[in-house]
């Protein structure tokens, strides 16, 4: 993780990107399909033969080298009934500092499961540069007795190295609609002095990295103890709370790498028997 | 301020208003547990975070929308939603339920009252009465935040344990705190009804399997 971190010292881009993409899955003959695909711009989608024949693979793929203040992005995906994707993103992506007076990056994500589809949202981190400026939305609309698993990790910088941290503004939010009706609302507010913000004990503690993670279906109470076993073992502090088949964590950790120990834990408490995905392997 | 409204709000959010406020520490017993919170300084600074980046700033928010809603029950319908899918930590989710529905059964003394039915949480409770009384949204913000406060303190001086004048100098010295918090609560857009207090809210999670509880949150 702080491999990439340095790697990525390149200035800002310059231009503004757009990306829109959207992505149509379905179920045909026991297996999952891609039924519609339409790119543009820097947003891409690539689809590596799977592990599970009846589950389809997604890479999202944001060919702009970071996304800047003023970008513009929208992924959309779409499963018909029973049909099943998990979702990575090809990197970890990179927020960076805009120009004086610019807007924010603009990102929204919008997930449709219709009734028994399964989808998995595992993009890798993000990773917030000094001056970053984003206003995230992952909105999901599923079925009653769709099964969704998703995690959001942020990564403070190189805050966890010593580097002081100002955000622009940053609010990260997760909205969940089941049969119609909201049963998650979270929302990530960080703007001014985040490393100072995130030293105060009640906030952050010190931490330099933190993951949201939401698994809704029928059976996510069921997996609240297999999770706080896992999240029990991981490096930093983690919480984990379940109820009306919602589980829920929060995990803290002081950098990305030891975040991703507990995410990677977490995943295969929740994934019983399941292969973590490529891109998570290290 | 006319007197009335300041007599009412004073009743209802007192301590002895059957709200069962004095059973819930929102996680301030894990943080007690966990080393966070240890004397008057730590707790100024515990309280002064969750307030302002956490359950305090969600639960202002919370208090003017349904103030606004006061009579239109089908928002306040999507507001009742929208606070318990926003209080993920379970006991988080039982507490704020739990004292909106005490508040409402209590409010009956003062009609009119909100719809009957509706699961508001406690902030929406207490917005919607105060609205549909006239009672300025500003004010019956603070006053919430100022109760809540104060419930803590005396849960906090109950757990660290602290003397009475130590928890009455940070509940003093928290007031600057909590009136830019009303004030601040008024310009958030609800779709960013969130925080950064996460290890508060790991704390309100941590709670449900702490070993000795004095409290239910």
């Amino acid at each position: 993780m702080s491999a990439a971190i340095s790697r990525s010292e390149r200035p800002p881009p310059l231009e503004r990107a757009r990306g829109r993409l959207r992505v149509g899955i379905e179920r045909r003959r026991g297996a999952s399909v891609l039924a519609g695909l339409y790119q543009e711009g820097c947003l891409k989608a690539r689809f590596p033969r799977g592990e599970a024949a009846d589950s389809l693979s997604l890479v999202l793929m944001n060919n702009s080298g970071g996304v800047a203040p003023g970008d513009d992005l929208a992924t959309e995906i779409t499963l018909g009934p029973g049909a099943a994707t998990t979702v990575v993103s090809a990197g970890a992506e990179r927020f960076y500092r805009g120009r004086a007076g610019e807007a924010c990056a603009v990102v929204r994500n919008r997930l449709v499961l219709a009734a028994g589809a399964t989808l998995e949202w595992l993009p890798q981190e993000s990773i917030l540069f000094d001056g970053a400026a984003l206003d995230r939305t992952l909105a999901v609309e599923m079925a009653a007795d769709a099964r969704l698993l998703a995690v959001e990790s942020l990564l403070f910088g190189r805050a966890a190295m010593g580097e002081t941290l100002h955000t622009q503004r940053l609010v990260d939010r997760l909205h969940i609609r089941r049969a119609g009706r909201l049963v998650c609302h979270d929302a990530v507010r960080l703007e001014g002095a985040a490393s100072a913000h995130l030293a105060r004990p009640a906030l952050a503690g010190g931490a330099g990295a933190a993951a949201a993670l939401v698994c809704v279906a029928p059976e996510a109470a069921a997996l609240l103890e297999p999770l706080r076993a896992a999240l029990a073992q991981a490096p930093g502090e983690a919480g984990a709370s379940a109820r009306d088949g919602l589980l829920f964590a929060r995990l803290l950790a002081a950098d990305g790498a030891r975040l991703r120990i507990g995410v990677i834990a977490a995943l295969a408490a929740l994934r019983p028997g399941a292969a973590l995905p490529r891109n998570w392997r290290c | 301020m006319d007197e009335r409204a300041l007599l009412r709000l004073m009743l209802w959010l007192s301590p002895a208003f059957p709200t069962g406020g004095f059973a819930y520490s929102q996680g301030l017993e894990w943080a007690v547990a966990a080393g966070d919170v240890a004397d008057g300084a730590s707790l100024a600074r515990w309280l002064e975070d969750t307030l302002a980046h956490g359950q305090g700033l969600a639960d202002a928010m919370l208090l003017r929308a349904a103030h606004r809603a006061h009579d239109e029950p089908a928002r306040l319908a999507e507001l009742a939603e929208l606070a318990a899918a926003a209080a993920l930590p379970r006991e988080r989710a039982e507490e704020t339920l739990a004292q909106g529905g005490a508040f409402l059964r209590a409010a009956r003394c003062w009609p009119p009252c909100p719809p009957a039915g509706l699961p508001l949480a406690y902030p929406l409770a207490v917005g919607a009465l105060a609205g549909l009384h006239a009672i300025a949204e500003e004010a019956a913000a603070a006053a919430f935040l100022a109760a809540q406060a104060a419930a803590l303190v005396s849960a906090a001086v109950r757990l660290v344990p602290l003397g009475q004048s130590a928890g009455l100098a940070v509940l003093a010295g928290l007031e600057p705190a909590l009136l830019a918090l009303a004030a601040r609560s008024a310009h958030i857009p609800l779709a960013d009804l969130g925080g950064s207090a996460w290890r508060a809210e790991i704390a309100a999670m941590r709670h449900e399997t702490q070993a000795t509880r004095l409290f239910r949150s």
